[in-house]
């Protein structure tokens, strides 16, 4: 955890009177490309993922995986398990039970297709990392820079007590999923020609979105008197998005870590969280466990790690007293026919604005309006939910 | 001797037409004497005046010899080949000037001035004007001042002590010269405006000058060894009135070099941030002084780290010197004379520092009258009381500052700091005590604190402390001593509260206790010696870090107390080898031992120093030395005279430090802790050379100077990446030690006197620094070479005041730099779906250049000489051209990209009123 990071800065907002943050693109004269080796052993039987690639210049930032490389992870009783490439820079192998116990030692090892050959040093895996008491959250009014116009939301919490002699550095990967609905259920649709009447009103309207939270948590135990955790702050769900409105599910994946690991993590998420001061320390190339064998000086970026999974999920669905934005829909009346020529996009989804139900006139938009999936989710149940 | 403006000088030139026509016939006998000497012998000797401006002849000499001279002759062959001309007219008045002297005018010019020359009520009223605006400014007969017993002649020498002081309030004057025409050698007054001087006994003509002060002539006669003291009066003419006050004879004359001095009220004009007067910023300004950021705490001297400064107030070390993180300095302008910095040829006095030293004297208190000052800017309140304590021989001061800026954050946007708090103060007393001419005690008590409370999560509460007893006494007339018990606390508290499972809180402290011992000697006419020593005695505690609140889980940690005792002997000599060739010779010699309690691990060789590879364990006892490190420090100088204007100077010096800071943040913070070299580290020492040239025109009143620097660093303590010394007891597993090499170019332009004056400086410097260990855990950026965060080559800096009248002024700054060096992303990876930088080596690249105008508007109060206050208004534009100048650039995840960004302090015009005010009138000190 930072000493002075994050605390001090705003003392120099302070001074700030007006838009003195602003975006900035700095003049970079060489991009040094270099390879990125990510991946994970875990406790779990199944499928396991290496993924291989190359950093891409600040200023045109995509992904360029690193196809065509053998790769496989040893133990320290000499068991190899090749992986195969399953999606370009992606190596994938299933792992079986026996060869995943604790204790046991792996590593490594990449043969690029010009001949390079990476490793990481053997990690262990470590105790299971303790399950956590319980995920809960708690309904927070956040303050914004209008003192007027505060954020109203809930905030997740964890909670952890474990035996002193688990793994005591844990990072957390969050995963949302939340259900929502379109605007209006589908009365008709018109496919260029006619106005049809759908059979199925509500085959658009419920949705479930998934998306895994980008940001690191991390924290160790390792300077408490015990390994708990008491009311460790996650993730922030604010009343701006539709997430809150019907369902919301938060799934908590927790990886237990080397010091090592967990000094690498905690590097990363400093770095993502940078807020400019003079107090923070100078931003460092941060160094994984992976090297070239034959050059130990080329920067190889990423770490291999070993680890424990465990994970929970909470379930949030409560009519919360403030207000929560809906679908962003903006519904056209039509009052002929002919002004549906306009729409070009087909199906069409309209529903009839007549107050007997039916008929004429008929309301008309895109968006949420009436397919959910515009909303980035899709209509497919996912199996855990509730 | 009468100085005059323009307007003077024309209306007098318009009242004569005569050619040549009288002139004056002297005798005398001259050898290259100033031509201001001159002017006050003639004019003390005849009715004769001199018009001219001060700069115009600062570096003409005169030399004549004979019965009856002829001014005009005289004149004539000195000022032949200075390009000024001169006038004598009628009235026995005698105009200087520079360039060709009009002396004929137009027909009806002649003729109209004839018959206003016949005109006795225009003459009377010119003498009218003359009387009113100099009186009291005419030289005085020139007093004689016996020394010494007339019975009882010294066969060779006579050792004269004396003390200068300000006739209005008894204050020492300091940095005043003595100058003994015959000689050609002087003196000049220490702190406490002592002086001494070795004299073959006879009769000598001696001028006495300081800035801000009449000019004093007496003549000397010298028996034997003798007291000499002198008060001299204020200047009235504020045309005189300089910015910096280093006086020429440091400049060219004296063995300083890297050598600054500022005086509180030569910078009262210059604009300044939120209207808060700061010496500390100004210093900024001058060359080879650099922060990372405005509104950081703490300097860069010369390419080195901000622990390496000392600051001194009153001779008590002040371990940190930052207001509200930075913004301000913790010494209040009220009670703030003056201060020195040295950067190079550090005298032998100081020590235990690498970079430089600050010197802050404070205001002695007026010894005949109650008297006070004080202001109210945007963000502060300050008030200092000073008066006799008995009339002649003792003063006290007292001054408070406090701060009202919680309003000021209840109205900020960001919500963090709506709900936050900040307040700050500081105080000092200084009692003086001067029971005879001998002897004089000094009580100086100084407290500084500041408390931040930010949104109730996290506060910060630190303080300095100090006390300093100080007792000068003069021995004999060549011998003078100065000792000195000091104290001086820091103390921080820091209360964590981001999570209540977590909160901890660590107070940490340090104490410093010195007794000191200056002594100087001077036994004849070429050597002036000084020796003394000193023994501190350092009490650390780095405490403890404890959970806080009942909800709080945290390991309690013991960072551990630390001990240690320096002592240092040291002598030096001043040697005028030659007329021209003075050399400066020291050496200080320092004993440093780290002490018990502690408790010592001993790692295995060639392994990292991590708590897995302890392989042994040594307790200590309390008071036993654990480790002791010694060395001598030599210092050297040599000022070789060019010209009568100009010399040429070499320095070496060498300086150690026994104790750094633990500070792994761009900038000094105020929880950043200071440590005692101890078994694992070793004291950090530099060595520097510089050499320069200096040189002054005296006649446009301008001051030169060229110096050039190299230093290197050995040991110089650098942070491992990722290091945190919260939690961590051990700090040399955080830690690793390099070398830094610091060079470096200062060109320096100033203006002293003149309606217009200021300085300009440019420096051109480069600091890096080298960590490469035997192992791969012992590098730092791969064991390559990496610019300082500090390290900016190209620094401009001017400052240009322009008084337009005694009461209103105009004064600007212009500040230009290169950014500082910092580490940008040089690509971007991919992990779980998140963007990730990568970064460049250590320090590659630069932030955008620095640039800034400022600009201020004084307005004195009324000129009036009977009043009760007098007040002071003073507009400042800070950021005149609303640069969004960047203090940092940073990179932000949000989402799944990485944006970057830039942060500006002051990104737009500041503008701030502040009103100052003192009891007394314009003039009063």
């Amino acid at each position: 955890m930072p000493v002075s990071k994050n605390i001090i800065i705003p003392i120099f907002i302070f001074f700030t009177l007006a838009g003195c943050i602003e975006p900035f693109t700095p003049q970079i004269d060489k991009s040094e490309e270099s390879l990125v080796i990510e991946g994970q052993i875990t406790d779990k039987e199944g499928d396991h993922f290496i993924y291989i690639s190359r950093s891409a210049p600040y200023n045109d930032p995509h992904k360029i995986p690193e196809p065509d490389c053998q790769v496989e992870v040893v133990d320290n009783f000499g068991n190899t398990f090749d992986f195969y490439e399953s999606d370009s820079g992606v190596y994938r192998q299933w792992l079986p039970k026996d060869f995943l116990n604790i204790g046991t030692q792996y590593k490594v090892k990449v043969i690029t297709a010009d001949g390079n050959i990476y490793e990481s040093g053997f990690n262990e895996l470590l105790s299971p990392s303790p399950l956590f008491d319980s995920i809960y959250y708690e309904i927070e009014t956040r303050e914004t820079d209008d003192p007027d116009k505060p954020l109203n939301g809930i905030q997740f919490y964890l909670d952890l007590n474990a035996p002193g002699d688990f793994a005591r550095n844990y990072r957390w990967e969050l995963e949302e999923t939340w259900e929502y609905e379109a605007a209006y259920r589908i009365q008709y649709y018109w496919d260029g020609t006619l106005v049809l009447p759908v059979n199925d009103p509500f085959f658009l309207f419920r949705c479930w979105s998934t998306e895994p939270i980008r940001k690191i948590y991390t924290f160790t135990t390792r300077h408490s008197t015990s390994n708990t955790i008491n009311k460790f702050p996650l993730h922030y769900v604010s009343n701006q998005t539709n997430r809150l409105k019907i369902k919301y599910s938060l799934l908590v994946k927790q990886y237990s870590l080397s010091n090592t690991a967990y000094d690498y993590w905690l590097q990363v998420q400093e770095q993502s969280q940078e807020r400019g001061g003079l107090y923070e320390t100078q931003p460092v190339q941060i160094q994984g466990n992976i090297s070239n064998i034959n050059d130990p000086e080329e920067v190889v970026l990423g770490f291999f790690d070993v680890s424990s999974v465990p994970e929970k999920r909470i379930f949030v669905s409560e009519p919360f007293d403030f207000r929560i934005w809906g679908p962003n829909c903006y519904l056209r009346g039509i009052e002929h026919e002919r002004q549906l020529s306009m729409y070009t996009i087909y199906p069409v989804y309209l529903i009839s604005l007549n107050p007997m139900g039916t008929g004429l006139p008929y309301g008309v938009g895109y968006g949420t309006c009436f397919d959910c999936r515009n909303g980035g989710g899709t209509t497919e149940r996912p199996d855990f939910w509730e | 001797m009468y100085r005059i403006t323009f307007i003077l000088l024309f209306f007098s030139f318009f009242l004569s037409h005569q050619a040549l026509g009288d002139d004056i016939i002297f005798s005398g006998e001259y050898q290259d004497i100033p031509f201001d000497r001159f002017i006050s012998d003639i004019e003390s000797k005849k009715d004769v005046h001199f018009f001219y401006r001060q700069e115009w002849i600062s570096d003409i000499t005169i030399t004549a010899k004979g019965d009856s001279l002829s001014l005009a002759s005289v004149l004539q062959s000195n000022l032949a080949e200075t390009g000024l001309s001169f006038y004598i007219d009628n009235k026995r008045n005698v105009f200087l000037t520079p360039g060709l002297l009009v002396t004929d005018l137009p027909e009806e010019i002649f003729f109209e001035q004839n018959n206003r020359d016949n005109n006795s009520h225009d003459n009377n009223r010119a003498e009218d004007i003359r009387e009113k605006y100099f009186k009291g400014q005419k030289a005085k007969i020139i007093e004689t001042i016996i020394i010494g017993d007339k019975e009882n002649i010294s066969a060779n020498q006579a050792i004269i002590n004396g003390k200068i002081k300000n006739t209005e309030n008894g204050e020492a004057l300091i940095g005043a010269t003595i100058y003994i025409e015959e000689l050609k050698t002087g003196s000049v007054t220490d702190v406490d405006g002592h002086f001494s001087l070795v004299l073959k006994p006879g009769k000598y003509s001696a001028v006495f000058n300081c800035m801000g002060m009449k000019e004093a002539g007496y003549f000397l006669e010298v028996y034997s060894d003798g007291q000499l003291n002198i008060s001299m009066e204020k200047t009235m003419i504020p045309i005189n009135e300089v910015v910096i006050k280093a006086d020429r004879f440091h400049n060219v004359r004296g063995m300083q070099m890297g050598y600054e001095r500022l005086n509180i009220k030569s910078i009262k004009e210059i604009p300044v941030v939120l209207g808060e007067r700061d010496l500390l910023k100004v210093a900024q300004m001058l060359p080879g002084i650099q922060t990372v950021g405005e509104g950081s705490s703490g300097f860069n001297v010369r390419g080195s780290p901000a622990d390496q400064n000392m600051f001194y107030i009153n001779k008590i070390p002040v371990y940190n010197t930052s207001h509200l993180f930075g913004f301000f300095s913790s010494f209040s302008p009220d009670i703030v004379k003056d201060f020195s910095l040295y950067k190079s040829n550090i005298p032998v006095e100081y020590g235990g520092r690498l970079a430089s030293f600050f010197d802050i004297s404070t205001r002695q208190g007026n010894k005949n009258k109650f008297t006070g000052r004080g202001g109210i800017s945007p963000i502060t309140g300050h008030i200092a009381l000073e008066g006799p304590l008995t009339k002649e021989h003792s003063s006290f001061v007292v001054s408070a500052r406090s701060t009202y800026s919680d309003w000021l954050l209840s109205k900020i946007q960001n919500s963090n700091l709506r709900n936050s708090k900040a307040s700050f103060y500081d105080l000092s007393t200084n009692i003086n005590i001067e029971p005879n001419g001998n002897n004089l005690f000094k009580i100086f008590g100084y407290s500084s604190s500041d408390n931040f409370d930010l949104a109730g999560l996290n506060t910060y509460d630190y303080s300095n402390s100090g006390g300093s007893l100080i007792w000068q006494r003069r021995i004999s007339s060549a011998l003078s001593s100065d000792f000195a018990a000091v104290f001086g606390n820091y103390l921080f508290n820091t209360i964590n509260k981001e999570y209540s499972f977590s909160a901890y809180q660590h107070e940490y402290k340090i104490g410093h206790y010195e007794l000191k011992s200056d002594l100087h000697w001077v036994p004849d006419q070429k050597n002036i010696i000084s020796f003394g020593g000193s023994l501190i005695y350092y009490d650390l505690e780095r405490g403890d870090v404890v959970p806080f609140g009942p909800g709080s889980d945290r390991l309690p940690v013991h960072l551990g107390n630390e001990n240690g005792i320096e002592g240092v002997i040291y002598f030096s000599d001043k040697l005028k080898i030659s007329e021209r060739l003075t050399f400066y010779g020291g050496i200080r010699y320092s004993l440093y031992s780290f002490l018990g309690p502690d408790e010592v691990f001993k790692y295995n060789q060639g392994a990292p120093k991590n708590s897995e590879n302890i392989r042994d364990t040594s307790l200590f006892s309390a008071g036993e030395i654990i480790k002791t490190y010694s060395g001598p420090e030599l210092r050297a100088a040599l000022n070789l005279s060019t010209g009568t204007s100009s010399s040429l100077k070499v320095s070496y010096n060498r300086n150690r430090q026994y104790l750094f800071m633990l500070s792994n943040t761009i900038a000094i913070s105020p929880v950043d802790q200071w440590k005692l070299c101890d078994y694992h580290i070793n004291p950090p020492y530099s060595d520097q050379v510089s050499a320069g040239f200096y040189k002054d025109f005296p006649r446009t009143g301008l001051r030169t100077s060229i110096e050039t620097y190299y230093k290197r660093t050995k040991n110089v303590v650098e942070y491992k990446d990722g290091a945190d010394f919260v939690y961590s007891p051990r700090i040399e597993d955080d830690v690793l030690q390099g070398t830094q090499n610091a060079y470096g170019i200062e060109l320096m332009v100033e203006k002293k006197a003149g309606k217009l004056n200021g300085w300009f400086s440019y420096c051109y410097s480069k600091s890096n620094v080298l960590v490469d260990g035997t192992y791969p855990w012992e590098k730092i950026n791969n064991g390559n070479r990496y610019p300082a965060n500090y390290s900016k080559p190209h620094a401009v800096n001017l400052i240009a005041n322009y008084r337009v009248n005694r009461r209103l002024s105009l004064s600007s700054n212009m500040i230009y730099n290169t950014g500082r060096p910092v580490t940008y992303p040089v690509s971007v990876y991919y992990i779980n779906g998140q963007e990730i930088l990568n970064y460049s080596s250590r320090n590659k690249y630069r932030i955008p250049d620095y640039f800034r105008i400022d600009l201020s508007i004084n307005l004195e109060g009324n000129l009036k000489s009977k009043k009760i206050i007098h007040s002071f208004w003073m507009v400042n534009i800070y950021n005149l051209t609303g640069r969004k100048n960047a203090y940092s650039v940073y990179f932000k995840s949000e989402g799944a990209k990485t944006n970057g960004y830039k942060m500006s302090i002051f990104g737009t015009q500041i503008v701030t009123l502040s009103w100052n005010f003192k009891f007394g009138n314009y003039a009063s000190e």
